[in-house]
């Protein structure tokens, strides 16, 4: 688990490429160089965390797309636009409400959440990140020298282009969320048999 | 594969094939992952065994498919559920009133088949969502308004059928007072189409509702006689201008004149916007701004008021009375809106203050004219849903706030209809104060105000919470049952009801025997007599589901 102290001391930040970072992308199963199929994140830029997550993304060649909260334009310019034009997996860390929203409206496409890692208290109580105990969390931390958020930006990435699915979250087995939780997820098609 | 009941794992997996047929093996759903997108999200059942799940889901893209899958339906006796976009969280979202049923997904059948400007209006599919045709809209620069819900993510078909509303003009709030002209594949596979699309060659499907003998497109929503695959809607032209005014009354009593007042305004078309009534004393926000406090925004009311208001049970009390006029804080403040040229408005305005001046120590906020269309830069400063702009933000509800640290899995929805009236405003609070004190049910707000005012009707939003906890999900489905007998023992019936409770908050629509239910079972009898349609649906059997249930 970070803290917060090892959260803001670290100034190691994401180089631009993927595989540039061996300890990293063996922890995640990616191949050196892999490129993700995600095709844009989203993030709540009211959330420090959140805005780490995106800049780690931008460094990792992936747009993002802030919104403040509300959802609305984000799902109307961006997300319908680009799913109605066909598969596309997108990424981001949000608030869980926001997260319902999306998923929600992804299933008039057939997407679905194919990755989800809740973290628990990211910015108040003495500054301990919890992720979600009942989700895979395989990053080490202190191995990469990445803060969490940084952390979360290469799970997400890989989870897109390692192409590895978690099963969807089912609904009764979402996890008791405290009181100022976010995600990160990965909404996209996934492949059926 | 899961297996409709009462239906043979070789019929189903016969039929089955045949809607890959139909719609294609990509469109037709079987997998535990795949269906799990059909499970509402909102279930007072989550989790529990008694939680309505689909067997199957099929995608079709027009309205000839649809007829094919009924025929396969009826052919191997396959219950179906009819859903648009599936979004009617709240009320069952896209899970079926049977469980087990083929779920029928219009998503793919979004067509926007025609926007008449002129005569303002559009003809749509199951698929359209309020997002796709505001977008259709604005792109096309046609100056028409369409009359959204909030939140506005889901389909005009689907929310009209089940009698959802909206906040603009009092002809159009009720979605479907706006329906003009469906078209309908019946049980039996064959298509029609009701008033003047009845006529061939007729171009006056949504013009005239009516055609020629009975009208029958209402037994069409909240029901399951047919499966709607095209409805025309009527749309209003953008108007030049929009003013809000607010009516500040100090009087706890004053709700009564006052709403007799805005009904007479109203009903005399002076006013066509929907008013807006909260309570700056009672900390009862107006509708237009609960997004915002939900949310967690907004200053918080101070403590020694929060505790008066506690303490008043009803809202009522000689110390609430004296804060008020310490601080100048009025007891109501009621918002009128008006659409239409800036000029009248603002002469409507001013009538409408006239009438209001008759209740002692009335006093008038005014706002400045907003000219339309509205500028982006006002979009973060008005309620988007009184302009006709589809909006998420309300989607703050049951999520986690400064308010509300313990988020729910969202809701279900108690809805009574009660007299336009303001003594009926005071009979419901007192009545809800005492059932909240003597069956715990959850109050998000001391005083409650009808946050739906459809053309002469109050509606009260009551909201449920689903929780992680089957027990207290348990204890909540009984409490609102109770309280769907307390409101019906008042006269005062559910306008919509959740997907799970139709059948116990039909049968409180009990006059003469329930007569109009048992109408209903005569029509379904005649126009669906294997009982494919959506069976269960607003209480509507089939017969041979029938004796079970009874």
């Amino acid at each position: 688990m970070l803290t917060r102290r090892t959260f803001i001391s670290s100034g190691i930040g994401l180089v631009a490429t993927a595989g540039t970072t061996p300890a990293f992308a063996g922890l995640t199963g990616m191949r050196p160089g892999a490129a993700s199929s995600l095709r844009t994140v989203v993030y709540d830029s009211r959330h420090e965390a959140c805005n780490v997550f995106a800049d780690a993304m931008r460094r990792l060649g992936v747009s993002g797309c802030r919104f403040d909260g509300d959802v609305t334009g984000i799902w109307s310019n961006v997300l319908h636009p680009l799913w109605a034009g066909g598969q596309a997996s997108v990424g981001g860390m949000t608030t869980p409400g926001a997260l319902f929203c999306l998923e929600q409206m992804a299933r008039q496409f057939n997407h679905r959440i194919t990755f989800r890692l809740d973290h628990l208290d990211p910015e108040d109580g003495d500054g301990t990140v919890h992720h979600a105990p009942w989700a895979r969390s395989p990053i080490d931390h202190k191995q990469t020298g990445l803060s969490w958020p940084q952390s979360m930006a290469w799970l997400v990435y890989s989870q897109a282009s390692t192409g590895k699915r978690l099963p969807s979250t089912p609904i009764v087995e979402a996890p008791t969320l405290s009181k100022n939780a976010l995600i990160s997820w990965v909404i996209s098609a996934p492949t059926r048999s | 594969m899961r297996v409709p009941p009462g239906v043979t794992q070789r019929d189903f997996a016969a039929a089955i094939k045949q809607f890959e047929k139909i719609v294609g093996p990509e469109w037709v759903f079987t997998s535990d992952a795949d269906l799990d997108l059909y499970r509402d999200s909102y279930s007072p059942y989550l989790g529990e065994p008694e939680e309505r799940v689909a067997s199957a889901a099929v995608a079709p893209t027009e309205t000839s498919q649809v007829q094919e899958i009924v025929r396969v339906a009826n052919k191997y006796k396959i219950p179906l559920y009819t859903i648009s976009t599936g979004k009617n969280l709240g009320y069952g979202g896209s899970a079926p009133v049977y469980s087990g049923c083929v779920v029928v997904d219009l998503k793919r059948m979004n067509k926007i088949i025609e926007v008449n400007e002129k005569n303002a209006y559009a003809i749509v599919e199951p698929g359209v969502a309020y997002f796709d045709l505001y977008k259709h809209l604005k792109e096309k620069g046609i100056k028409l308004w369409l009359d959204v819900p909030d939140p506005g993510w889901g389909s005009l078909v689907g929310n009209a059928l089940d009698r959802g509303a909206g906040f603009t003009y009092p002809h159009l709030r009720t979605h479907v007072d706006a329906i003009c002209g469906m078209e309908i594949v019946l049980a039996n596979g064959e298509v029609m189409r009701t008033g003047m699309g009845a006529m061939p060659n007729a171009q006056t499907w949504q013009q005239n509702k009516y055609g020629i003998g009975p009208w029958v497109d209402g037994i069409f929503t909240q029901s399951n006689f047919g499966i709607v695959t095209k409805v025309g809607f009527w749309l209003a032209p953008e108007p030049d201008a929009f003013l809000k005014g607010s009516v500040l009354l100090s009087g706890y009593d004053d709700l009564v004149p006052f709403v007799d007042i805005m009904n007479y305004l109203e009903n005399s078309g002076v006013t066509n916007g929907m008013p807006d009534i909260g309570s700056p004393l009672l900390c009862v926000p107006q509708y237009t701004d609960f997004d915002t406090v939900l949310a967690g925004g907004g200053p918080m009311p101070p403590p020694d008021l929060f505790a008066l208001v506690q303490k008043s049970g009803n809202g009522h009390s000689p110390e609430l009375v004296a804060y008020g006029k310490e601080h100048g804080l009025p007891y109501w403040k009621c918002s009128l809106a008006f659409y239409g040229p800036a000029k009248a408005i603002r002469e409507q305005w001013e009538y409408a203050k006239e009438k209001f001046s008759v209740i002692p120590g009335v006093r008038f906020e005014d706002e400045p004219v907003i000219k339309l269309p509205l500028s982006e830069d006002m979009h973060d400063k008005v309620q988007l849903t009184q302009f006709g702009i589809p909006s998420l933000r309300m989607f703050s509800l049951g999520t986690r706030s400064k308010i509300n640290d313990k988020p729910s899995h969202g809701h279900i929805w108690l809805s009574p209809i009660v007299p336009r009236t303001g003594e009926a405003i005071y009979e419901f609070n007192t009545m809800f104060a005492k059932a909240a004190a003597e069956l715990g049910v959850p109050r998000v707000f001391p005083f409650l105000l009808p946050m739906c005012q459809w053309q002469r009707t109050f509606v009260f939003l009551l909201p449920f919470p689903i929780t992680e906890d089957v027990s207290v999900n348990q204890h909540n489905r009984k409490l609102l049952l109770q309280m769907v007998k307390e409101f019906a023992a008042r006269g005062w019936g559910e306008y919509r009801a959740p997907a799970v409770f139709h059948d116990q908050i039909v049968k409180t629509y009990s006059f003469n025997n329930n007569a109009l239910l048992r109408f209903h079972e005569t029509i379904k009898d005649a126009v669906d007599p294997n009982g494919i349609l959506s069976p269960g649906r607003y209480g509507i059997w089939p017969k041979h589901m029938r004796g079970a249930r009874k």
